[in-house]
């Protein structure tokens, strides 16, 4: 039996795991081979023993117990999924009051630092650099009109 | 709880599973906890713990219900979670004790006496070998559905096979017919 190239092969053609012509050759050997005939018999032996082994089975209350399991993994799920969107609103909460908080702020900074125009704002700001830049009409009028003065002492 | 009829396939109650209708996935545990239970006895040898394996199975394929791509049967692919299931049992079994689940199961060189033996038997088995004799000879499956639930080629399977069957036989010489 041992020494037979075939017998590896009897337990696929034992399972009907063969095509028609591979089925065909076993069969074929297997009337010639009473060592590969015997296998075959112990093959099919060893299913009807594994066969007859009780089989297990679950209770009904196994089984109760199983979907209530499955059940919780459901609201487990469930849970899973508010948690996770309770954060989320959360974190927008979050980062909307912070937002407003910065806008609330930057707008109560604009306004210190810009005040009121003082009654003098029209008063000529003479720049010290040398493109002369003039912040108001009036300076530049002024120094436009002094053009022909003489800083000079008579 | 809605029942479905026998008649609404897998395919349809997972798609209703998936859409959120969970009287659908109690439908398909209901289908499948008798089989799937039965070769979690196979694989982890006691019924607690197969039907501890069988919750965390189950659970996982219902949180997994959208990873189903339906190259496979339902029955594939529940299966194929319960024995990814049943191997992580044996790691973590593994690392809480040292004892090999041989110990827990009546004494090897025991003769197979009752019909309950044959399940000791299987159970002194590789994991392999015990994985490829239970989908064969209690699930019934094709070389090539073991070969999807295991993810290993269908030529390896059949070499399984042939092996887990000789360490089998070797166990149960004395319920077989006698080598020549």
């Amino acid at each position: 039996m041992a020494g037979c190239r075939f017998n590896e092969q009897i337990s696929a053609f034992h399972d009907g795991e063969m095509d028609k012509s591979r089925r065909a050759e076993i069969g074929d050997h297997l009337r010639d081979c009473p060592s590969c005939a015997a296998e075959l018999d112990r093959l099919q032996a060893m299913s009807r023993l594994l066969a007859s082994a009780p089989a297990a089975h679950l209770s009904q209350i196994g089984l109760h117990r199983l979907h209530r399991r499955m059940d919780q993994a459901m609201e487990e799920g469930l849970l899973r999924f508010m948690r996770v969107l309770n954060a989320v609103a959360a974190c927008v909460l979050v980062a909307g009051s912070a937002w407003l908080l910065m806008k609330m702020r930057d707008e109560r900074t604009v306004e210190i630092s810009t005040p009121a125009a003082p009654p003098w704002v029209d008063v000529a700001e003479v720049s010290d650099s040398p493109s002369g830049a003039y912040s108001t009409p009036a300076a530049a009028w002024y120094l436009a009109d002094d053009s022909g003065r003489s800083d000079e002492a008579p | 709880m809605v029942q479905y009829s026998p008649e609404a396939d897998d395919i349809e109650l997972l798609h209703r599973a998936r859409a959120g209708d969970s009287a659908a996935f109690h439908g398909l545990v209901d289908r499948h906890a008798q089989r799937l239970y039965r070769l979690a006895v196979s694989l982890v040898g006691n019924a607690a713990d197969a039907e501890d394996v069988l919750q965390e199975a189950l659970i996982g394929a219902f949180r997994g219900l959208r990873s189903f791509e339906a190259r496979s049967s339902v029955k594939t692919w529940l299966t194929r979670i319960l024995v990814i299931q049943a191997a992580q049992w044996r790691r973590s079994r593994r690392r809480r004790i040292t004892e090999p689940m041989e110990d827990s199961i009546p004494a090897a060189d025991r003769g197979p006496e009752t019909a309950m033996d044959v399940q000791a038997a299987l159970g002194q088995l590789s994991p392999e070998h015990r994985e490829v004799l239970a989908l064969r000879e209690f699930e019934q499956m094709s070389y090539e559905e073991i070969a999807q639930v295991l993810g290993v080629p269908r030529g390896t399977v059949e070499s399984r096979i042939h092996r887990a069957r000789g360490e089998m036989r070797e166990k149960l010489k004395d319920y077989l017919p006698k080598e020549d």
